[in-house]
């Protein structure tokens, strides 16, 4: 029998990660990857830090094309895939050449999301080609719209870079996903103390100016600026599955299941492309970080080769530096469970919700618990021990059991470790 | 290479931090506590029952790794060392916030994440650990000595009972 | 190379005026002093005011923290404090293992030098750049256990904690310091010093590291070290005992009394309550180690049953806690033994020199020197009761307990009654071990003429050397420690036979040198298993400075000139250097018929006798031997022209 192939259309972390996990496992595959970028992997998470100068453009590439060609992987780099053909099991590409396969993997990715006419000076960033366009843009006055994760970190990278930063969120406090409002005041307390001006509960409705943008109008006023990078969110790009029959879930991605396959035999699906379960409630979720792509990438490529391996579900951990500040957050905020109170598998009703929060020397961090169980922590200026805190919640251990076992000492012998996390509850 | 470990034996660590200054002093050249990649916490009055020690225990299938954004963290075939490659790594500390054993550190003077390194199949921490709270184990040895610890325990619970 | 060792950095603290101020360390200086105890004589020297009031907000800590403390080489924690003691009114030093030391040198400080008094409570918080001075009114009225778990509370257990017991607020001065609730520091008052300050703690964290000039030699000696603790047959057994291995090797040897001086402890009863299998079954529930010690012999104790069940307790030298509330205390059972070693552990009071406090009122009351009167009613008798009863009058300064608190020479003042008759002190400050029954060896003779008062360890290089032992192990070991051939004539000047006046002079060097550059240690045997190049090697792999065993040998003999200066200043000499009258008086015991003072051949002497030892000393170390006073030619020798010519000018030297 001659040998499997197996082609990945895509190059970011789940793809690269499906493809030399493919090849760690299996010699002989032959290996096909498929990318609309012509450069080899590099990393979406640190463009910020390319922007403002922290690092080189080279810095953010996390792979060369040597390490493909020493995996044995062929590379189809800036070409994209037209078609699927899950029947004869062929990929078709913008070039018209059609390449056959036994199995496919999806890593496509998402887009970000932008609204409203493209103008000159109007940004997103996705890309290393979107970071580049905002290196080279000459601006000095910028209004980031959104204020998660990847907004704050682009408006502390203009702010180093000289511009003049105003960031505009719709909610009411800043990384609505990561942190409850007292932990998102600290935080927006950082940037303003910075010189990046933050506008809270605003939303904006239309950029400003001709060719070239010249301002953002909101619902509460207009603003002067020569710079918008939109930073709302991600969507899944699931175009091409949609096309081929793929089924598409509920959140917008591609439905996968614990394999990481896809509703059509042969074909899986890994990363940003795909939703996922929650590793603490198991709903399906787009949980769109790196971790979790590299993960399910390494189990879609088990899969493929025949190697059974379930995905354990995707988890959420917002991990930013502001200013020097450590800012951390996993799981659910308490805003958060009120939002998803009718999921069943939180096991609780927001009558057992409950609070642990401290806050000392500039250090301060929250537990959510909901009845027994804590389903979420955020952090500031605290690193340590935080992994033991989050996987005590993805193990479901009952909080009850915790205290009594930190009252404990015989048990507290045989479990030193614990001792770690003790402090978190207020114990000695 | 056969997989190796450094097994701890909290009960037998006295909290005398030879390991972290030997640790810090081989890798960085000065006595640092913070620059040590294997760590002692202490509690209460540091007596032997009291101290932790906490290093990486190079996991097998391991998050830090997982979570690398720059995938700076991979595994030295020859010692079986997950190790940083402090060129790719851009100092997030995402490393250090998911690892749920705190075996991953920062390095605060690199501005880069650090991490035992197993000093190349011959960890220095060992040596100088004249307690025997640190050993360098195949799992096979490691294996053995559990099971024999087991027996022991076994042995003291029955002795108990008939008295 | 790169220098390394020293962080370069003094830092002042001034309480009233409520400053932090860093300046740089003078390295030539701190290679002429080393460091640590040191150079803590050349700042007490050039800042302190001799005649000070120890109280006085005008007297000053000084902490010294040596070149090789907080670095890889074995046993690298000795940290020492300097001050007016008030208990003696010497100008003298403490020293401790514990993480604090190293912790402050982390944070790349040499030297603490604090003066000044804070208007109201405080403590220090050193944790690398930052320094401040915090409110510390919650913890005032706190014991040392209660102390110390509130500011790891409040900073985190990675801190390192001194604290001052609730009898050195109340300005006790027969108290000491706790580093952890563990490691004593600073006998003879300082936690009184620090109350009259009222600086009720210091917390440290060091977040920078001990630069190392060659980390490889550092590295290949310490394995060196390392390889011969690791070697050593007896090693478990000592690692198993800690410094509770006294029971089993010095007990009988290095016997102390009991009664006031008048019988020789250990009883057979005492072996049969301390006996090491209770210990280990019952009593012992974990070792604590200093840094980088490779021979960790303090104790984590905890009584498992009876009345005290609970009861907890973390201790250096748990055997010298627990043979001095056997000896002096007579409190009985192990379990009663612990409890009120909590206690003193707890109030901060000084085991060592409360105990004997104790013993000695007992025999005024036995004597009718003491009435019921004095005792506010009731019997004073050597037992648990009569200590805890003393103990905690002590704890808050009222009644007979608050006056003997204060040590012996306020002591005897407050009682009167000829009372000072049957105080067995030099300074002021207790001896420990009784030379009638070891003999005046080293560690004996040292007690009289330690400027510190009769404060043992200093001489107590060659205390484990057994009285039985052959001479030539004393011999080896001066030689080893770089003592030069010339001295060593003199030490032995003919076969069978040693001065141990002589020796005893360059075994307080060598303690004095272990303090100053923070490296090695007495208990635990540390010292047995190192050698004089170990230090050498280790200095010169450190600092970068390559320097012999004689230059440091040299180095310290001038330090050690500079802290008889000191003292000579605040108004020692010859004639505070006295051998106490019951020393004199033989020591009946039931196995060994009567023992009298005599010299390690077991010649008895005479008071002339000493007084001739005294001579050979004083001569030894180059100072006159009719003061007791350093020499022209000494001071001179020892690159101390300027202590000379002040010496000179205030009229101590003609």
């Amino acid at each position: 029998m001659s040998a499997m192939r197996v082609v990945v259309i895509g190059n970011g972390i789940a793809g690269f990660s499906a493809a030399s996990t493919i090849r760690r496992l299996n010699e002989q595959c032959e290996i096909t990857m498929i990318a609309r970028e012509a450069i080899p992997l590099y990393s979406a998470c640190v463009l910020p830090d390319y922007i403002s100068g922290k690092i080189s453009r080279d810095h953010a590439f996390v792979k060369t094309n040597k390490d493909y060609s020493r995996l044995h992987i062929h590379t189809y780099f800036g070409l994209e895939v037209k078609e699927i053909d899950p029947q004869r099991r062929t990929v078709t590409l913008d070039d018209r050449r059609r390449l056959p396969y036994d199995r496919l993997v999806l890593a496509i990715g998402s887009d970000a999301v932008v609204f409203g006419e493209h103008k000159k000076g109007i940004f997103k960033l996705k890309t290393l080609q979107d970071a580049d366009e905002i290196i080279e843009h000459d601006g000095n006055k910028a209004v980031v719209i959104g204020a998660g994760a990847i907004g704050i970190e682009i408006a502390i990278a203009l702010r180093s870079r000289g511009y003049k930063v105003t960031m505009v969120e719709m909610m009411d406090q800043i990384l609505p996903l990561g942190l409850d409002q007292r932990g998102a005041d600290k935080v927006r307390g950082m940037l303003e103390e910075r010189g990046i001006a933050v506008l809270n509960g605003e939303r904006a409705i239309k950029t400003l100016g001709g060719e070239r943008v010249e301002g953002l109008a909101t619902d509460k006023r207009e603003l002067e600026c020569d710079t918008v990078v939109w930073a709302v969110g991600m969507r899944p790009r699931v175009e091409l599955a949609r096309q081929a029959g793929i089924g598409i879930g509920e959140r917008g991605g591609i439905r996968v299941d614990a394999h990481m396959e896809t509703s059509t035999s042969g074909i899986y699906a890994c990363g940003d492309c795909v939703e996922s379960p929650d590793i603490l409630t198991g709903e399906s979720y787009l949980n769109l970080f790196w971790h979790n792509a590299n993960r399910q990438g390494a189990v879609a490529a088990q899969n493929c080769i025949g190697q059974s391996a379930d995905y354990p579900g995707s988890e959420n951990i917002v991990n930013l530096d502001i200013f020097g500040n450590q800012v951390a957050g996993f799981g659910f905020t308490e805003e958060a469970a009120h939002r998803f109170q009718d999921i069943p598998a939180l096991h609780g009703t927001l009558a057992d919700l409950s609070i642990i929060e401290h806050e000392q020397d500039g250090s301060y961090y929250r537990l959510v618990i909901l009845g027994d169980r804590c389903i979420g922590g955020q952090f500031i200026n605290i690193t340590r021990d935080i992994g033991m805190l989050w996987g005590i919640m993805v193990k479901r251990r009952s909080i009850a059991g915790l205290l009594e076992m930190f009252a404990n000492e015989a048990l507290m012998d045989r479990r030193p470790w614990l001792h770690r996390i003790r402090p978190f509850f207020r114990m000695k | 290479m056969e997989e190796k470990a450094l097994v701890l034996h909290p009960e037998k660590c006295t909290g005398c931090h030879a390991c972290e200054m030997i640790c810090s002093l081989v890798h960085d050249g000065e006595c640092n506590l913070t620059l040590s990649r294997i760590g002692i916490m202490k509690t209460n009055g540091g007596g032997s029952n009291e101290n932790i020690p906490i290093v990486c225990q190079q996991c097998h299938d391991p998050i830090c790794a997982d979570v690398c954004v720059m995938g700076a963290i991979s595994r030295n075939e020859e010692t079986g060392a997950l190790v940083v490659n402090e060129d790719l790594c851009v100092g997030c500390k995402t490393c250090v916030i998911a690892c749920p054993l705190g075996g991953v550190l920062y390095h605060h003077i690199k501005g880069c994440a650090m991490k035992c390194d197993l000093c190349s199949g011959d960890p220095e921490c060992v040596k100088s650990c004249l307690y025997e709270a640190i050993e360098f184990l195949t799992m096979d040895e490691w294996g053995r000595k559990t099971r024999l610890k087991g027996a022991e325990n076994l042995g003291r619970i029955f002795e108990m009972l008939c008295k | 190379m790169r220098a390394g060792g020293y962080a370069k950095q003094v830092l002042y603290i001034d309480l009233t005026k409520e400053e932090i101020k860093k300046e740089p360390l003078d390295l030539d200086m701190a290679r002429k002093f080393l460091g640590g105890f040191g150079l803590n004589c050349k700042f007490a020297w050039d800042l302190l005011d001799p005649e000070v009031d120890p109280y006085s907000p005008d007297n000053m800590i000084f902490m010294g923290m040596g070149p090789m403390l907080g670095t890889a080489a074995p046993a690298s924690n000795k940290h020492s404090v300097m001050s007016k003691w008030p208990s003696t009114g010497a100008i003298s030093p403490g020293t401790a293992g514990g993480d604090f030391g190293i912790n402050v040198k982390l944070s790349g400080y040499d030297q603490v030098i604090i003066k000044g008094k804070a208007k109201k409570p405080v403590y220090i918080k050193i944790n690398g750049d930052d320094v401040q001075i915090c409110d510390a009114s919650d913890l005032w009225g706190k014991d040392n256990y209660e102390t110390t778990d509130m500011l790891w509370e409040k900073h985190g257990r990675h801190y390192a904690v001194i604290a001052v017991g609730t009898a050195g607020e109340r300005l006790v001065n027969t108290t000491i310091c706790l580093i952890d609730k563990c490691t004593s520091w600073g006998k003879g008052g300082l936690p009184a010093i620090m109350g009259s300050k009222n600086l009720k703690a210091f917390v440290a964290c060091g977040n920078k590291g001990v630069k190392v000039a060659d980390p490889k030699r550092l590295v290949e000696r310490t394995r060196m070290i390392q390889q011969r603790f690791e070697s050593y047959p007896d090693r478990q057994k000592l690692l198993d005992l800690g410094t509770m291995d006294g029971f089993v090797f010095w007990a009988d040897i290095h016997g102390m009394s009991m009664n006031n001086w008048t019988s020789r402890f250990p009883t057979d009863e005492a072996y049969r309550l301390y006996n090491t299998d209770y210990y280990l079954e019952n009593i012992n529930v974990g070792r604590v180690s200093d840094p980088t010690c490779p021979m960790g012999c303090k104790d984590h104790v905890k009584v498992q049953k009876g009345e005290y069940a609970g009861t907890e307790s973390w201790v250096s030298s748990f055997y010298g806690r627990v043979v001095h509330m056997a000896a002096r205390c007579q409190v009985g059972s192990y379990e009663k033994n612990v409890k009120a070693q909590e206690f003193f552990q707890r109030t901060g009071l000084c085991i060592h020199s409360y105990t004997a406090l104790i013993d000695w009122a007992v025999e005024l009351y036995e004597r009718g020197v003491l009435t019921k009167k004095d005792t506010g009613g009731i019997e004073l008798r050597h037992d648990f009761e009569t200590t805890m009863y003393l103990a905690e009058q002590a704890d808050r300064r009222e009644g007979l307990g608050g006056i003997l608190s204060q040590g012996y020479n306020k002591a005897i003042q407050d009682i009167g009654r000829g009372c000072e008759k049957y105080a067995v002190h030099v300074k002021g400050m207790e001896p420990l071990y009784d030379p009638r029954i070891n003999r005046v060896s080293s560690a004996e003779f040292n007690q009289v003429v330690n400027p510190r008062g009769a404060h043992a360890p200093q001489g107590a290089s060659t205390l484990y050397m057994s009285k039985d032992a052959d001479p030539k192990g004393y011999r080896d070991w001066l030689k080893d420690r770089g003592v030069p051939t010339e001295a060593l004539n003199r030490i032995f000047p003919r076969s069978g036979y040693f001065n141990i006046a002589r020796l005893c002079s360059y075994a307080e060097d060598w303690v004095a040198f272990m303090n100053s550059v923070g490296m090695g240690c007495l208990r635990g045997r540390v010292d047995n298993f190192l050698k004089g190049e170990d230090w050498s090697e280790a200095y010169s792999a450190v600092t970068g400075f390559e320097t012999s065993l004689a230059e440091l040998r040299t180095a310290i003999r001038r330090c050690y000139n500079l802290y008889k200066a000191l003292n000579v200043r605040a108004g020692f000499s010859r004639k505070d250097d006295v051998f106490p009258d019951r020393w004199f008086e033989p020591l009946e015991t039931p196995d060994r018929g009567t023992m009298v003072l005599c010299d390690y051949f077991g010649t008895p002497l005479s008071r002339e006798d000493c007084n001739k030892l005294l001579d050979d000393y004083y001569h030894e170390r180059g100072w006159d031997i009719e003061t007791g006073i350093p020499t022209e030619e000494t001071l001179v020798e020892s690159d101390l022209q300027d202590v000379f010519s002040d010496l000179q000018k205030s009229g101590f030297i003609e």
